[in-house]
């Protein structure tokens, strides 16, 4: 073998959004295809679904193999790409009557609530309709093909590979677009005669057969480009441009009149046969687009065949929490007593690098594992052998406002004390919530700490909306019949039922859900598990929840929300070049020494101020605009639910931007600790591993993308809970909106700013 | 069934889909524009760059090793490119350039992180058993005039997601709107059709009566 021919058998691009995009089409046809095809079989035979595949893969042969590479240094190569995209591939797509099984393979949400409404409009119908009809279809056949192959064009997608991806693109849309009167593929009814389609192939055959004449006899260069660059295997770049010719002309009249041989064979002798046999059309009765079945039981994690189990387990959970209190001690012990250098001491490192990233992205993948494997309530457990827990919290204090106070605080001395940059800072505050936890829940019923004080606890009871699964009943006909009701009051054998007063058949979402599974091993008809759930569906659930009551009727939760939703923004910008310089500049004019004035100022106004301000004023444009019978601060607690997504999405990207540049910090200090304590078998720390890390390019597009989705997520939830309130549903939710884009504006702005790597060390040079 | 069958793929290819933007660029190095194009000895030299405009940041260098004769690619060669800047800000940087790194596998490609704008001198230098051969030629780099220019796909790929909600709940209000006014209808043809019901009405009275009448006690209809 030659080394170009084994060069060309090596090249294969990298293309993840090329396979995705391949991927996901055949996923939903081949699911679309299998419900079909079990209904009726002789419609839905395997010929469908292998031509659909079989054009996907010409479509991978021509974007994802070693025919992309070497396009751009041969123009036979390319020419061969264009004849794949054009003559190949989409007549093999329409040949799998794609439409039917991808509606029927999207899930049933997707087809009824989304497609549905848009392929029933008249408009789109008409619309498409004119789109296919032969007229236009081969006038935009024709005009691509000879737009693009006009030589400044070509040029500029040779050089360029933005003109490149359009130039594919046009040539894939517009042969779709040709392709589909000719393949008429079910549910098309085309009103116009078939005997169009012979003067339709025979136009485009001859305006092929003329460009490609052109290419192929030329005496001189089309595209100058091929006579620029080296020619491989000294392939003479005219004999290259002969050759590409050829290639269109040939195969490309034999893709034009082999249908037309086809088509004119079908017209003269008579299309009935097929019409008899049943084979042209399918038949309607058996099209299940739209089919109601029963829903299918919802994904359980407690069903899992090794992790399910082991959750049911009784003692799962204090594994869990004993790993992650002997964590804890470390932490505590390298705080308190070894370096104070942050990047080189484990509670400087794991605390605020890892074990925050973690919990977001425990919440973005699971659901609240944070306060499952709590390491706060070991000790609270076993002082209660000898404590009463006896006493009720305070009336005055079931709410969320102590809690909101403490994150206040916590943001605050966050930022004003730099705690990130003190190891006995951190240490002390992990103490701080040992002693709180078993001190408050040493004396008080169920788990007051939980519920109405921990600052992370709050957090994650919050930002846990947004997981996609939740601790949720089964099968609520079993709950009508239960009588014991184990799940809250907690069984005779001595398991406790759910310490934060959750009554399952209840229970909506995940807000004050700890994840204890304590219901889940309670339950004597085996009947909790841990259900998949949309993301955000709390959010617009108008419904009362267990031991929450109706979210509209809880300002406290609003304000807390407001808190962690603005919070976030504050922490992340707190940390950004611009914003620090700012801070410097007003205590610099001020004349204060110690920037901590300045902090708090800045925190009072972000983390009060602003929210109150800007909530405010929605709510005052979104009742006059919107209208409906609700009191201001009902409206406002209601709408300020709809800002969790968002504010969890700068989170996410917050912390996963220092999990993500600075992960390897850990295992030095893991090095130094376990050298500190005589242990040598880990190695020598590279200290190199402590220091921050150049910011890959594909990071602040990640972040960005966190950002998106708490966006979509927000304006959806938002627009759901001002459908739900008042029949001017977008005018209520206008103001609403702006604020949260305002918020999504300031966060794509903070994380393209440069962003301090708190707590590592300074790379040299 | 199906479902049960196929939610692992769906979520497998969910998180693909998720996740694959973020899928580090393994073999970048792709070609370019051409910089340069010479005969060195017994070989052909080019050298590509990319991106282009050619901008201070993560950078391709990709070089093209033909034999002269025979204008195969040569396999047996180690590329070198270095870098040394006109204004001697800084020292000269050396990144070998291997097939590995490249898409396209007669190209070797050097893919290096090219922090300060300048002008570079470049020497290519290719060697192989008993040949070797440079070619150097310089390289303006500029600085990246909109840093952030390319984030904007990113940041705008919801705004086509929310016009295309925005149709669908344009449609779905006509819907509603076309069904509440067939109900009206409905309710209309119901009022028209009430002196049927109160014929109707009338006529079970009647045999009410009748029955009365025969047995000689009510009944109830």
């Amino acid at each position: 073998m030659s080394p170009a021919a084994d060069a060309f058998l090596r090249s294969w691009p990298l293309a993840p959004w090329l396979y995705l995009g391949l991927l996901l089409p055949a996923f939903v046809y081949l699911r679309g295809w299998r419900a079909l095809h079990r209904r009726d079989p002789t419609t839905w035979h395997g010929g469908k679904l292998a031509a659909f595949l079989a054009g996907l893969a010409m479509l991978f042969l021509a974007l994802g193999s070693p025919i992309e590479p070497f396009g751009s240094l041969l123009l036979q190569v390319h020419m061969i790409q264009h004849l794949l995209l054009m003559m190949v591939a989409p007549p093999l797509l329409w040949l799998g009557t794609p439409m039917l099984p991808m509606i029927r393979g999207v899930p049933r949400v997707v087809r009824v609530y989304w497609l549905t409404p848009i392929l029933r409009s008249h408009a789109v119908r008409r619309f498409f309709s004119r789109l296919s009809h032969p007229a236009p279809a081969l006038a935009c056949y024709v005009l691509m093909t000879w737009l693009w192959h006009s030589p400044g064009i070509y040029e500029a997608a040779l050089r360029s590979g933005w003109w490149h991806k359009l130039q594919h693109l046009c040539f894939l849309g517009s042969s779709l677009l040709f392709w589909y009167p000719v393949v008429r593929p079910y549910p098309s009814r085309p009103r116009w005669s078939t005997w169009l389609l012979v003067p339709y192939l025979l136009v485009a055959d001859v305006s092929n057969t003329v460009l490609s004449a052109l290419l192929t006899f030329s005496d001189r260069l089309v595209y100058p480009y091929y006579g620029q660059i080296p020619r491989i295997a000294h392939i003479a770049a005219l004999d290259d441009q002969a050759t590409a010719g050829v290639i269109m002309w040939v195969p490309g009249s034999v893709a034009f009149l082999f249908p037309l041989f086809g088509i004119g064979i079908r017209l003269l002798f008579g299309e009935g046969q097929a019409v008899r046999r049943g084979l042209r059309r399918p038949n309607v009765a058996s099209l299940p687009v739209v089919i109601r079945h029963e829903t299918p039981p919802r994904f359980d994690v407690l069903r899992l065949p090794v992790l399910g189990p082991f959750l049911r387990w009784r003692h799962a959970r204090l594994a869990f929490q004993l790993v992650s209190t002997c964590l804890a001690g470390v932490l505590i012990a390298d705080g308190l007593s070894g370096t104070q250098v942050p990047a080189l001491n484990l509670a400087g490192v794991l605390p605020w690098i890892h074990w925050r990233g973690f919990v977001v992205l425990a919440l973005l993948a699971a659901g609240n594992v944070s306060c499952m494997a709590c390491p706060f309530l070991v000790p609270r457990t076993l002082a209660r052998r000898w404590l009463p827990a006896r006493l009720r919290w305070p009336r005055a204090l079931r709410s969320k406002w102590p809690s909101v106070i403490l994150l206040l605080l916590f943001f605050w001395s966050y930022e004003a004390f730099s705690l990130w940059d003190s190891p006995w800072w951190t240490a002390c505050i992990i103490i701080g919530y040992f002693v709180m936890a078993t001190v408050v829940d040493g004396l008080f019923r169920g788990a007051s700490f939980c519920k109405h004080l921990c600052p992370i606890g709050q957090f994650n009871f919050v930002q846990s909306v947004v997981s996609p699964l939740e601790v949720k009943v089964r099968d609520a006909g079993t709950c009508l019949t239960c009588r014991t009701k184990d799940c809250i009051r907690g069984t005779e054998a001595g398991l406790p039922g759910c310490e934060l007063g959750l009554y399952l058949p209840n229970k909506a979402g995940n807000l004050d859900c700890t994840f204890c599974l304590d219901c889940v091993h309670a339950c004597p008809h085996d009947n909790v598990g841990v259900l998949a759930a949309a993301p955000g569906r709390d959010l617009w659930n108008e419904a009362r929840h267990s031991g929450i009551g109706r979210l509209a009727d809880r300002p406290d939760l609003a304000a807390l929300i407001l808190v962690l939703v603005f919070g976030g923004f504050v922490n992340a910008a707190g940390m950004v070049a611009p914003v620090v310089a700012w801070q410097d500049a007003v205590a610099l004019r001020l004349g204060l020494r110690s920037p901590l004035a300045v902090t708090t100022v800045c925190y009072l106004l972000a983390l009060v101020v602003l929210p109150v301000l800007s909530v405010g004023l929605a709510t005052v444009l979104s009742q006059r605009w919107g209208g409906g019978d609700a009191s201001p601060l009902e409206t406002a607690t209601r709408f300020s639910y709809t800002l969790v997504p968002l504010g969890f999405g700068m989170w996410l990207s917050h912390y996963g931007y220092h999990l993500l540049t600075s992960y390897r910090a850990a295992l030095p200090a893991v090095q130094r600790f376990a050298a500190r304590l005589g242990w040598g078998l880990l190695g020598t720390p590279d200290w190199g591993d402590a220091c921050c890390r150049p910011v890959a390019p594909w990071l602040p597009r990640l972040e960005i993308v966190c950002l998106d989705l708490g966006l979509l997520l927000a304006l959806y939830s938002g627009y759901r809970i001002a459908l739900a309130r008042t029949p001017h549903a977008g005018k209520a939710f206008a103001p609403w909106a702006a604020l949260i884009v305002l918020l999504f504006a300031a966060g794509v702005w903070i994380v393209l700013q440069p962003m301090q790597m708190r707590g590592m060390l300074a790379r040299a040079g | 069934m199906i479902c049960r069958s196929v939610r692992p793929i769906a979520v497998g290819l969910g998180l693909a889909v998720v996740s694959s933007a973020f899928w580090p660029v393994m073999a970048w190095g792709d070609g370019g524009t051409l910089r340069d194009w010479q005969r060195r000895g017994s070989l052909e030299i080019a050298v590509f760059t990319d991106p282009t405009p050619f901008v201070a940041g993560l950078v391709d260098i990709s070089v093209l090793v033909l034999d002269a004769a025979t204008g195969e690619p040569v396999s047996a060669a180690d590329v070198m490119v270095e870098l040394t800047p006109k204004d001697q800000s800084g020292p000269t940087t050396h990144h070998p350039a291997t097939t590995d790194a490249a898409t396209n596998k007669l190209l070797r490609a050097a893919l290096f992180e090219l922090p300060v704008p300048g002008r570079y001198a470049v020497n290519v230098i290719v060697a192989r058993p008993g040949d070797r051969a440079q070619l150097q030629f310089d390289l303006d780099v500029a600085r990246p005039s909109t840093p952030r220019a390319g984030v904007w796909p990113w940041i705008l790929w919801p705004v086509p997601i929310i016009a295309v909600y925005g149709v669908h709940r344009l449609l779905v209000g006509r819907r509603a709107h076309k069904e509440g006014e067939k109900e009206e209808d409905l309710t209309t043809e119901h009022t028209e059709r009430k002196p049927e019901k109160q014929r109707e009405g009338n006529f079970t009275a009647e045999v009410a009566e009748n029955a009365e009448r025969k047995t000689g006690k009510r009944e109830e209809f």
